[in-house]
């Protein structure tokens, strides 16, 4: 296993919002990471990378232990972060953006390489012709991918991938679906979260299911979408539940 | 240094804290609301020191009835300057608004030197001490206590009890939601700096009742402003006063331990040190 | 298009030397004062915008090392009769550290903290020297003539300045275009815009900030080494003048803050405009009102700077002017 999430557990205050999870993923695969709102996903995310400290627990990547490192640390390591909610660095172009991204990853790569690099991720992600716009002026879906061009510069051996599909018309998902299929192949581990079940069931290996903080249930999607205590967990009433999956998949 | 002369000095510079917490108080205000640090605060304290000046000198108008056209001026002053200057770049970096404000700062500056050139003044108001064994408390002293508490209440009543005040807090709490319950946030904005710049010019009408002063002498009370309401919590009006309450306190009796030199040196590491170990203020939450 | 890109470093350097050269080859002492300032404040603005235009932290009280670098040098030149040049470098090694000590815990603070905490320090240093006795307190410190009799006297001694504050502004100049063009340029660029995507991109923005600073310190405090030195008198209100710091802002973002250029285009711009301004008759009693007036729609209405500007205006400019 490429990462190792062992019984982490984030406090705020009173609230628990990760609670003993566990999970691991292996390169080349892709870990669907799903829950209803508050469940803790995003927060699990942030425990891993190093934004928050997990109050117990342990985060093993690539058999180190990296539990606690600042995120500057963990992404040096090799894992790479793409938003739920896009964060350009506005005032700079497209293409400068993305060189940061390249440039200050695990392969720690000089200005010349780095931009290199970026260009050809440009390239795959159809922003090409944006690379000298400034971040701020590009649109909702550029943006995004503009968010996972940033990433993937890093060429990470980890992409923690936070609803990066959310409001893009079914065209740029599929297109997006397949840049995470080409990511498998070049055995890159992927922990995606999303909602959008479809995507989810399409592309995901595996699927770890959170409520509340905890781990509820773990399988392949069709597993994890036909047991009942995860329906619930979404709607609260297992046959409303069942027919909005089945629509939905329609 | 005797320990007798600490009563007076610490009564004496608590007195003029209350004057220090009515200006840092129109900082604070200003802050608070909009995050803008107003740099044309010290011309504005000394716009009040002259508006009772000139009131006083060449229409013989009673200088604390010059205190209540100096807030008024102040009003409108600020209300024009937030209009103008502030407006505009309200949501842009502090870099913008502290230039824009401090190009306010330059021009009052520039126009008033001209017209008021930077020879000292004084205001020459006689009402009588209060005596008790080694304290003395002046007349203008006490007044300007009064006016200045009188104008911190008036201002919580204001924030707190009316439809108005409310709006403001609600302004400065998530503009965009003032917005959605129907609040026009630029006229509660506009309000505010005009409010602040009010605050600003009464008490510099008050320190004109008690010192000598120049155009440039606001800088000063700028710069005790800026200490006071960092020590109390960047926008945190009841800060501000408590802040203001320390400072003078803190200057009256350090005179007595350290050479009248040395306080700034304490005043300005305590406002680093505060910065750094609790930005939030002495009163905020820890952080 | 990286082929066309015009040499703009050695180009903006040969055009400051030149301009510099001007008064010795003429030898005319009172451009030489005025270039002299000049070159002062380019190097003050050049320094400014490192931290302030490339990283976002506005550096309000930045003087302040200006003032530690005049004041240690002067220190050393007057008292153990240390060479200038010697003094000046031995004036930036510990203002450059100084900046570092004070930089850990205040690059912490954000935006208005940040900038409120500046001022501060400036103002405790400025309270301090003038009550530090060795450092002559509040009176300052003066040189005897005798000082300058090393340099071959007065008129040797400030060409010696002007020289030595030429290469300080090239210095700066050719620092700051280095660093915009660095791998540790776009860090800091990156911290600027967003300093949790900065870290989780594998930026240290502790580590990188502090870098910034202390080489944002350290030309200020050789320029004020200089600057002292040609003087021949210190006090703590020129040394820690919060409004030249001011000033310096101001040159920034008048030129264009963030790009190379514009600390030097704003620099020239507001002195000659000063220049202008107060020898004019009409305009004499109201300079500072004008200056105020011209920054405020400066800072409404041309918010990129001069340079930034252009920059926008005709994007084929981006590969000309840095």
């Amino acid at each position: 296993m490429i990462l190792d999430v062992e019984g982490v557990t984030v406090r705020f205050g009173g609230l628990v919002a990760c609670d003993a999870a566990t999970l691991s993923v292996d390169q080349g695969q892709i870990l669907g990471l799903i829950g209803p709102n508050g469940a803790g996903k995003t927060t699990l995310l942030n425990a891993i990378n190093g934004v928050y400290r997990p109050l117990a627990g342990r985060v093993e990547f690539r058999g180190e232990d990296i539990t606690g490192l600042r995120p500057f640390q963990v992404a040096r390591r090799g894992i790479a972060r793409a938003h739920q909610v896009v964060r350009p660095l506005s005032d700079l172009s497209v293409i400068a953006n993305v060189t940061v991204g390249a440039c200050f990853g695990r392969e720690n790569l000089g200005l010349g390489a780095a931009r290199r690099v970026a260009q050809e991720v440009i390239a795959s992600l159809g922003l090409a012709d944006k690379s000298e716009t400034p971040a701020g002026k590009l649109n909702v879906a550029q943006k995004k991918r503009l968010e996972l061009a940033r990433a993937l510069a890093a060429r990470p051996m980890l992409l923690l991938a936070d609803e990066v599909l959310a409001g893009l018309n079914p065209q740029e998902v599929a297109e997006m679906l397949t840049v995470f299929r080409t990511l498998r192949e070049q055995g890159v581990a992927v922990i995606m979260i999303e909602h959008l079940m479809h995507a989810v069931m399409n592309v995901c290996d595996r699927v770890v299911v959170l409520d509340y903080g905890k781990k509820i249930a773990e399988g392949t999607p069709q597993q994890v979408s036909s047991d009942p205590k995860v329906i619930e967990a979404y709607l609260g009433d297992p046959k409303v539940a069942a027919k909005f999956l089945e629509e939905e998949g329609a | 240094m005797s320990l007798e002369a600490l009563l007076p000095s610490a009564i004496d510079g608590l007195m003029l804290g209350f004057v220090y917490g009515l200006a840092a108080l129109g900082l604070t205000l200003i802050f608070g609301v909009m995050k803008v640090i107003n740099l044309s605060h010290g011309p504005i304290i000394a716009l009040g020191m002259f508006a009772v000046f000139i009131l006083f000198s060449s229409f013989g108008v009673n200088p604390y009835l010059g205190v209540v056209a100096a807030a008024l001026v102040g009003l409108l002053l600020g209300i024009a300057i937030y209009f103008v200057a502030v407006d505009r770049v309200i949501d842009a970096t502090e870099l913008t608004t502290l230039l824009a404000t401090f190009s306010v700062n330059l021009m009052i500056i520039g126009v008033a030197t001209v017209i008021f050139t930077t020879s000292p003044r004084s205001i020459d108001i006689d009402l009588g001490a209060l005596r008790a064994g080694n304290v003395t408390i002046l007349g203008t002293h006490g007044v300007a206590v009064a006016v200045a508490v009188l104008v911190a209440a008036a201002l919580y009543g204001f924030l707190f009890r009316t439809r108005t005040g409310k709006s403001i807090r609600a302004v400065a709490n998530n503009r965009a939601a003032a917005e959605l319950m129907g609040i026009d946030s630029r006229r509660m904005l506009a309000l505010a700096f005009g409010i602040g710049t009010a605050l600003a010019m009464t008490s510099g009408a008050l320190l004109a009742t008690l010192f000598s002063f120049t155009i440039l002498s606001g800088g000063t009370y700028e710069l005790k402003s800026f200490v006071i309401v960092v020590l109390g919590g960047l926008g945190n009006p009841t800060g501000a006063l408590v802040g203001g309450l320390v400072i003078g306190f803190l200057e009256g009796v350090l005179t007595v331990f350290l050479p009248v030199a040395w306080v700034p040196v304490v005043e300005y590491v305590i406002f680093v040190a505060v910065l750094l170990l609790r930005p939030a203020g002495l009163l905020g939450a820890r952080a | 298009m990286r082929d066309l890109r015009a040499p703009f470093l050695p180009a903006l350097l040969v055009f400051i030397a030149a301009v510099a050269a001007i008064p010795i080859v003429s030898n005319n002492p009172s451009l030489r004062e005025e270039l002299f300032l000049v070159l002062m404040l380019v190097t003050l603005a050049s320094s400014i915008n490192i931290i302030m235009g490339y990283t976002g932290y506005v550096s309000f009280g930045h003087i302040v090392f200006f003032g530690i670098g005049g004041y240690i040098a002067f220190w050393l030149m007057q008292t153990f009769n240390v060479h200038f040049l010697l003094a000046a470098i031995a004036s930036a090694i510990p203002a450059a550290l100084i900046a570092a000590l004070i930089g850990i815990p205040i690059l912490r603070l954000r935006g208005a903290y940040f900038a409120l905490a500046t001022v501060g320090i400036n103002e405790a240093m400025k309270s301090f020297m003038t009550n530090f006795e060795p450092f002559g307190g509040a009176i300052g410190m003066f040189f005897s003539f005798s000082i300058y009799l090393q340099y071959g006297g007065a008129r040797e001694a400030a060409f010696l300045a002007y020289y030595t504050m030429a290469a300080i502004a090239l210095a700066t100049v050719a620092t700051s275009y280095v660093i915009r063009r660095s791998k540790f340029g776009l860090s800091l660029m990156a911290i600027r815009e967003d300093q949790d995507v900065a870290m989780l991109v594998g930026i240290d923005p502790a580590r990188a900030k502090v870098m910034a600073y202390v080489i944002s310190a350290f030309f200020p405090a050789l320029a004020g080494a200089t600057f002292f030195f040609k003087n021949g008198i210190i006090e703590p209100g020129p040394a820690f003048d919060l409004l030249r710091s001011i000033e310096s802002l101001v040159m920034v973002v008048l030129g264009g803050i963030g790009t190379v250029a514009g600390p030097i285009v704003g620099a020239a711009l507001y002195e000659w405009l000063r220049g202008f301004l107060i020898t004019n008759p009409t305009f004499a009693n109201f300079q500072l009102a004008i200056a105020g007036l011209l920054l405020l729609l400066t800072v409404l209405f041309v918010t990129a700077g001069l340079v930034g500007s252009l920059r926008n205006r005709f994007p084929r400019l981006r590969a000309y002017i840095q």
